[in-house]
């Protein structure tokens, strides 16, 4: 064993509460890092994944009315990586594989077999791909047709599409029969079979009775009828969702693929960007503890650094002592961290626990090890990093002053301060960059994502300053609230003042620690109480006043209607079925029922037009996610395959929000349209929603009268459900308490490293005093008054990083809310932490004060004897 | 007389600083000092006379203002801080008022540390570390951690570190000076027979008359200054001969 190793080692293992305490200073940081990342992707791909439809690309369009598309066109559109049209359509199959000439109906799917291809819409079992250069017509079987009708590879089919019958049309919200009086004569194609698929994707659609064939040869087979062709395309993974959507709004109805998009709409960006920022602050708070603790233990070892000079050792050997210790710990730390952050990121969704929000169930347990390897590298080599200091100290060291006892880390003040300064450069702008680099951006890396990741930077290189190169601030702020203190407590006063006041750089970065959690405590509160403020100014527009009845029995709504219109406190009656989407989601209601609220009862002829022309009252979160504007025009497709245009008359949640589908992005036509348009007749209702004049909801009375009031109209009725406006507000608000539970488990754990660092810089600063606490001890001084003065000191610290930290918060959460704003596109509003304020200032003082318990126990069992026994 | 161990020739210490920064206190006044190999000098004088810093610059952990210290044929004042390192390493023991033992080393660990600076295994140092502490009387307390011991023991086995790694010179300070009378004198034995039996230098610097009973010559520092007409010089060294020295000197 040589001499870094011995030293190392023997200093590892006979300190156990100092190699504890580094160990879970550098854990605690990575794990948190580890289990935020671990937990996003285990989110991301357990309950994102397992949606996605395997034989589905992200996004299925079709052109409005009036758009001539084309894949070309598609691919050009921001946010579009690639693009293919198709169509799917009944086909006639006849085949003689088994001797006798058999016709089967069956499924076809008309692709373009050059761009197609990277899809991975279906495998092929045996042949091959459709080759899009072939000279005669190509055709894939599915299994089931394969098996039962022993078409194989090789075999010829005849393709044709089935007899057309009557064609029908939408015709003012009736489905009518089309006589063209033309002779139906299907064309009919030899195919020969290429290639078997297997049973997935396509392969399964139809149960596997189904031909895929190239687009120009099926369309073909479809010469004079109407096809209707759509197109797949693959979304560009750097552009946002909003961007695409955008994008596509005005030419394009589309479905998206909910698999593939999860985690990607703006609040769930937000709430995953907010995470790993969080997870960022963790990660830069974890290596701040360890290197102020491998700091620190210099200073308690200084003698041992002399003695091993005076013995003859150079001070390169003691410096790889202390590089192999702070080795041992910060590796111990790394892995132990890694391994718990991958467990904790396991229990969380097995809780529950997602960055999508709590209460969500993923699908197995994924874990980006690339990434988690990575992190755990850099947490161990930013806290090896850290370790550098003690080696740049002891180069600065005076042997002879540690021998004599004395301060022996004097002549290297200059150095170290620039030292710290490159620490502080490292911790504030390498780590925040590696984390960037290591851990990919949620969603578009966009200017407003950039300022909101500055501000954090900025936070935390206000707070790294402050206790790095002017520790003396915070330390003689300390040294000053417990100055007074002398006079309650002159013992305990007079120690503590001139603890914290010795020792700049552990109260600076104890303070410091504890008033980055706060400031992240305070800022979370205020960014939800923002968000809470954003639900409650929807709510009174769109809910509060609200009942939302379902199991109504199929009622007239005309005469609905007319019934609860005669109860006090009722002035509005809305329909619930009547939607579509196109692409957003359409709602259908009737306008007279709607007069005495919302902007028509502002503005009368506003009504008349909503009842009269193609105009949509849109609510605002569409209006802001798709910048529509009063007067703007919204292009739609009817489904009769042609198109419309609404105006937008007004911006408005009032009228139209129901609880299922919970969707806040939708518009508001009259039902006249929705049934001449969308063929979606709304006369008879099952689900309505009830409007009650402002403040009535107060009162359970009115849902007992309003249940009466439809008993009546249908006495029979025992399925009705009710379910009040302000429940839903509630249910809302409570969700996003659900929600940012995660945010608070994660700041928890952080106050825990901050707590850590507190108690290390305390254990070493009992370790460095012990001779004077035991020689305070001969004197007399009672273990209650070591203690006191010791529990005076980190109160007086958790004062400091709690008012810090709060005020930090509080300042912070108005840049933050406005970030918040920027990228998740919400109408937000800045709003106090409230309680929040004093609660987390009290909890930063409980921790500091709870963190000085271990080291008081410590100072109580410093021998006496011993340290008047010897000189050091 | 033998070729000198180590040669002090004119050596002045001025410490600068203190309040005034440009304030200057000579702790050292041209001291001239010649050791022998495998001769006991000791060191006496009053407190602040300047002992310990000779005993520094002796052993290279410190640098003389002006003069030279020949160790080992190498001048310490103006080698580099690597060479005085390597000086010490390969050619001064060291024991220390305070014994300075590390304290997460268990006892033996502690003894055979000079083995592993010097760059060998430990292990290889067993037999001799096991015989060192026989010969001190520790041999019972090897695994023992510093914290374990007495004083007594703590400074035998801060003379068995001394003596395990054979360098020539034993620099020796204060060595009983936390002990009590009886571990003292054994201590002080154990130094005797260091120079006596396995033919080591000693360098002992003390204030206790008793101690310099065991050394073959006594010099006395007083401000700084070491007279060789004050010396006492053996053998037969006793207190008497030597508290009259140092009140010759101190007059």
């Amino acid at each position: 064993m040589g001499l870094a190793s011995l030293i190392a080692r023997r200093s590892v293992l006979r300190r156990p509460g100092r190699s504890l305490f580094s160990i879970l200073g550098v854990a605690l940081g990575v794990a948190t890092v580890v289990g935020v990342v671990t937990l996003d992707h285990a989110t991301i791909e357990g309950y994102a994944r397992p949606r996605a439809l395997a034989d589905r690309p992200d996004i299925e369009l079709s052109a409005a009315g009036g758009v001539e598309a084309s894949a070309e066109g598609l691919q050009s559109l921001q946010g579009i990586s690639a693009a293919s049209r198709f169509f799917q359509n009944e086909a006639i199959v006849e085949t003689s594989s088994r001797g006798e000439p058999t016709r089967v109906r069956t499924k076809l799917l008309a692709i373009e077999a050059a761009r197609a291809a990277s899809f991975g819409l279906f495998g092929v079992l045996e042949g091959r791909d459709l080759n899009p250069e072939a000279a005669a017509p190509e055709v894939l079987v599915g299994p089931a047709l394969a098996e039962e009708h022993g078409v194989g590879v090789g075999d010829t089919l005849v393709l044709s599409r089935p007899p057309r019958s009557a064609d029908r049309r939408c015709d003012d919200g009736v489905l009518v029969p089309v006589d063209s009086g033309v002779v139906d004569a299907p064309v009919a194609r030899a195919f020969e079979v290429v290639g078997v698929l297997t049973r997935e994707g396509v392969g399964r659609s139809a149960r596997g009775s189904v031909v895929v064939v190239d687009f120009e040869a099926a369309a073909a087979l479809y010469s004079g009828v109407p096809i209707q062709t759509r197109f797949w395309a693959v979304k560009d993974p750097s552009i946002d969702l909003e961007r695409l959507q955008r994008s596509l709004a005005s030419s394009y109805s589309y479905a998206l693929n909910r698999g593939v998009v999860v985690g990607q709409a703006a609040e769930e960006r937000a709430f995953r960007t907010g995470i790993r920022m969080l997870g960022l602050l963790a990660l830069v708070l974890g290596l701040y503890v360890i290197f102020h603790t491998l700091s620190m233990s210099l200073t308690e070892r200084v003698l041992e650094v002399g003695t091993l000079h005076a013995l003859g050792s150079t001070r390169a050997q003691i410096g790889r002592a202390f590089f192999t210790e702070a080795a041992l710990l910060s590796g111990a730390g790394a892995v132990l961290g890694a391994l718990l952050g991958v467990g904790l990121a396991r229990l969380a969704t097995r809780v529950g626990i997602t960055t999508l929000g709590v209460g969500k169930a993923v699908l197995g347990f994924h874990v980006p090890w690339g990434t988690v390897g990575a992190l755990t590298a850099v947490g161990f080599l930013v806290a090896l990093v850290g370790s550098v200091y003690p080696l740049v100290a002891i180069g600065g060291a005076d042997t002879v002053a540690a021998l004599r006892g004395e301060e022996a880390i004097g002549r290297g003040r200059a150095r170290s301060r620039r030292f710290h300064l490159a620490y502080a450069a490292l911790l504030g702008l390498l780590v925040p960059g590696l984390y960037v680099v290591l851990v990919p951006v949620v969603g578009e890396a966009t200017g407003e994502l950039v300022t909101a990741l500055l501000g954090v930077l900025g936070a935390l290189a206000f707070v790294v300053v402050l206790s790095l190169l002017m520790p003396f601030v915070l330390s003689g702020l300390c040294a000053a609230i417990a100055r007074p203190l002398t006079s309650l407590a002159p013992f305990a006063g007079s120690i503590a003042t001139r603890a914290m006041a010795d020792a700049p750089a552990r109260i600076g970065v104890s303070a410091s620690a504890l008033g980055l959690v706060a400031a992240g405590f305070v800022g979370l509160h205020g960014m939800t109480a923002s968000l809470r403020g954003e639900v409650t100014r929807w709510a009174a527009e769109a809910v509060d006043d609200k009942v939302y009845v379902r199991g109504l029995p199929a009622t007239r709504f005309d005469s609905v209607a007319e019934h609860l219109g005669r109860f006090p406190g009722v002035v509005g009656v809305e329909k619930g079925a009547a939607r579509q989407y196109a692409p957003f989601l359409v709602v259908g209601s009737a306008g007279e029922s709607m007069g005495a609220y919302g902007p028509f009862a502002d503005d009368p002829a506003l009504l008349a037009r909503f009842e009269s022309e193609r105009v949509m009252i849109v609510s605002r979160r569409l209006a802001k996610d798709l910048g529509y504007e009063v007067g703007d025009e919204v292009q739609m497709r009817t489904t009769g395959g042609g198109a419309v245009t609404f105006e937008v008359a007004a911006v408005s949640d009032a009228y139209g929000y129901w609880t299922r589908p919970d969707e806040r992005i939708y518009g508001v036509v009259s039902d006249r349209w929705m049934e001449k348009d969308f063929c979606q007749a709304s006369d008879v209702v099952t689900e309505i929603s009830v409007r009650f004049g402002p403040g009535a909801m107060d009162e359970e009375g009115h849902v007992g009268v309003l249940r009466a009031a439809l008993m009546d109209l249908h006495p029979e009725a025992e399925a009705i459900q009710l379910r009040r406006g302000i429940d839903v507000r509630d249910y809302a608000l409570a969700d996003i308490g659900r929600d940012f539970f995660v945010f608070d488990l994660l700041l928890v754990l952080m106050a825990g490293l901050a707590g850590l660092g507190v108690l290390n810089g305390m254990l070493l600063s009992t370790l460095e005093r012990a001779r004077e606490l035991g020689v305070l001890r001969a004197l007399g001084a009672a273990r209650g008054q070591v203690g006191g003065a010791m529990l005076l000191e980190a109160v007086v610290v958790g004062i400091v990083g709690g008012g810090l930290g709060v005020t930090l918060g509080a300042a912070a959460t108005p840049p933050v809310v406005e970030a918040l704003e920027r990228i998740a596109g919400l109408a937000l509003e800045p709003r106090s932490a409230g309680l929040w304020i004093p609660a987390t200032f009290a909890g930063t003082v409980v921790v500091a004060a709870l963190a000085a318990l271990y080291p008081i126990r410590r100072a109580h069992a410093v021998d006496a004897v011993r340290a008047v026994r010897t000189k050091s | 007389m033998s070729e000198p161990v180590l040669d002090v020739q004119d050596v002045y210490k001025i410490h600068r600083g203190g309040r005034d920064a440009r304030e200057e206190r000579p702790v050292l006044r041209g001291v001239n000092l010649r050791v022998a190999a495998g001769e006991f000098r000791c060191v006496m004088g009053p407190s602040g006379s300047g002992k310990t810093t000779l005993l520094h610059l002796l052993s290279g952990l410190d640098q003389p203002s002006a003069g030279k210290i020949l160790l080992g044929g190498v001048d310490l004042a103006r080698a580099t801080e690597a060479d005085r390192t390597r000086q010490r390493r390969d050619q001064v023991g060291y024991v220390f008022q305070f014994f300075h033992l590390m304290p997460n080393l268990t006892v033996e660990e502690n003894i055979a540390l000079p083995v592993a600076i010097a760059g060998r295994q430990p292990r290889s140092a067993a037999a001799r570390v096991r015989e060192l502490a026989r010969i001190l009387g520790i041999e019972g307390r090897l695994g023992a951690l510093p914290h374990e011991l007495s004083g007594g023991e703590m400074q035998r086995a801060s003379i068995a570190r001394a003596l395990i790694a054979e360098q020539p010179l034993l620099l020796c300070d204060e060595p009983t000076g936390n002990l009590s009378q009886s571990a003292g004198r054994e201590v002080m034995e154990e130094l005797r027979r260091a120079v006596d039996e396995e033919g080591r230098t000693v360098v002992l610097v003390t204030h206790n008359p008793r101690d310099a009973t065991f050394a073959d010559r006594v010099s006395i520092l007083v401000d700084g200054v070491l007279d060789p007409d004050r010396d006492v010089a053996g053998p037969g060294i006793t207190e008497p001969a030597v508290l009259a020295a140092l009140e010759r000197a101190s007059a």
